[in-house]
């Protein structure tokens, strides 16, 4: 990966993060355009928690990580403590790895 | 918060050190990482622009990858456009314009607060709750000199402030991530929401940039970060982050949507691009709830005694700033095309 390569990323980040807070005070979203926004990023977020576990890539990563993340998920919905969603997510995989499932 | 704060930086140190790891593994040189964890700051896109290249992809596909990854980073500036930049609380103007803004998310917000009840009844308990003074507040947690200068200075010039502001704006920018925004996103005060996503980005830049430099240092001992579970602390991570967003039905509608289209989606389409397509979600839960949002809305402050979003009560005598039934009917089609 050339550093070329991680500069371009970085500078196409970069504009993405910019454009919402310099558009603040001179351009002002229609209010509804904000609340649409903020459901975009909790439609992206609970997107990338689905994807990230239950995919390898393109391929299915396998039972244990999806198993893990879903106690994980019922934990938090649960209010569980931060720690406890964590280990449990980390604690849940491992074992059932550990006990051969994938 | 700062617990809060600290689990997260604890958890995503986690999964910086097996990003640093990841990529020791896949032979690919120290600084790639590290460079990657300094500038781009997204983990997401750098572990799918690492994976393309690790898959054998070209430089151009990872950062496509990576790319379009951050994309979501866009609707994230948006949403905390107004804790990045400095309080503008000296400027009578732009404290209407921060009063109205806070009205336009509070349809979403009022269910947080239904959910932290100790918190809110704090707040309300709180006299000063105005936003400019509590804006001030927020900026004694924000290692941030020039902020406080200007503070200190009563009639400063709008050229000074909008210096400063710049320059806090350009390095606020750069601590824009998932976390940072969710943690911003959880308070329903102004001065609390600012506190958390300059406490949370600032801590979580210094923690994973130097967990990447202990998993590419540990890269060789731990050769399988998966035997650990840590592989699964990612996605817990962004649950419990997203959760407390999806307190309104509607976000968990268009959430539910998102997530079954980005996981039908990610075996055909390239990396990054699944999530992307769960914005589609936005469009379910959006859509019935044009008619119904005024309903939701005033049902839920009813059960608010002191009436503190009150002012998004259709019936209020600011309803001509009423963002969920008169801004959603009248911008149907430009809030997508923003998208």
């Amino acid at each position: 990966m050339p550093l070329l390569a991680i500069v371009a990323l970085a500078v196409i980040t970069y504009a993405f993060r910019l454009v919402g807070p310099l558009c603040r005070g001179r351009l002002t979203l229609p209010p509804a355009a904000t609340v649409v926004f903020a459901d975009a990023a909790a439609v992206l977020l609970i997107a990338l928690a689905a994807t990230s576990a239950l995919f390898n890539g393109h391929d299915f990563a396998g039972w244990a990580r999806p198993t893990g993340v879903l106690v994980a998920g019922i934990l938090a919905a649960r209010r569980a403590p931060f720690p406890v969603v964590v280990i449990a997510a980390a604690g849940i995989t491992a074992i059932l790895r550990l006990a051969g499932i994938a | 918060l700062s617990r809060d704060v600290a689990l997260v930086c604890l958890a995503d140190g986690l999964v910086g050190v097996s990003f640093g790891a990841t990529t020791e593994a896949g032979h690919l040189p120290w600084w790639v990482p590290v460079a990657m964890s300094l500038l781009v700051f997204a983990g997401g896109s750098q572990f799918a622009a690492v994976g393309v290249v690790l898959a054998g992809g070209s430089p151009f596909a990872a950062v496509a990858a990576g790319a379009v990854l951050n994309t979501r980073l866009l609707p994230y500036g948006f949403a905390v456009a107004d804790v990045v930049a400095p309080p503008e609380h000296a400027d009578p103007d732009a404290t209407a314009r921060v009063g109205v803004d806070r009205d336009d998310v509070t349809p979403d917000r009022t269910d947080f607060e239904r959910a932290d009840l100790d918190r809110t009844s704090r707040d309300r308990a709180d006299p000063n709750r105005t936003a400019p003074v509590r804006a001030a507040d927020a900026n004694g947690a924000i290692p941030n000199r020039t902020a406080d200068r200007n503070r200190a200075i009563p009639n400063r010039t709008v050229p000074v402030r909008a210096r400063s502001g710049w320059l806090i704006r350009l390095l606020g920018a750069q601590v824009i991530t998932d976390e940072s925004t969710a943690f911003a996103l959880r308070q329903t005060d102004p001065a609390r929401r600012r506190a958390a996503f300059w406490t949370c980005g600032l801590s979580l830049f210094a923690v994973w940039n130097v967990a990447v430099l202990l998993g590419v240092l540990a890269g060789s001992v731990v050769r399988n970060t998966n035997a650990f579970g840590l592989d699964a602390t990612f996605p817990a991570v962004v649950i419990a982050l997203a959760l407390p967003a999806l307190a309104d039905l509607r976000t968990r509608y268009s959430a539910g949507a998102g997530a079954v289209i980005a996981v039908a989606l990610t075996p055909v389409l390239p990396a990054g691009l699944p999530v992307l397509a769960a914005l589609v979600g936005l469009a379910t839960g959006w859509r019935p709830s044009r008619r119904s949002t005024t309903h939701l809305a005033s049902t839920r402050t009813v059960p608010h005694p002191a009436g503190v979003r009150s002012t998004t009560h259709p019936g209020s005598p600011k309803s001509m700033t009423h963002p969920t039934t008169g801004g959603s009917t009248a911008h149907p089609t430009s809030d997508r095309g923003e998208l």
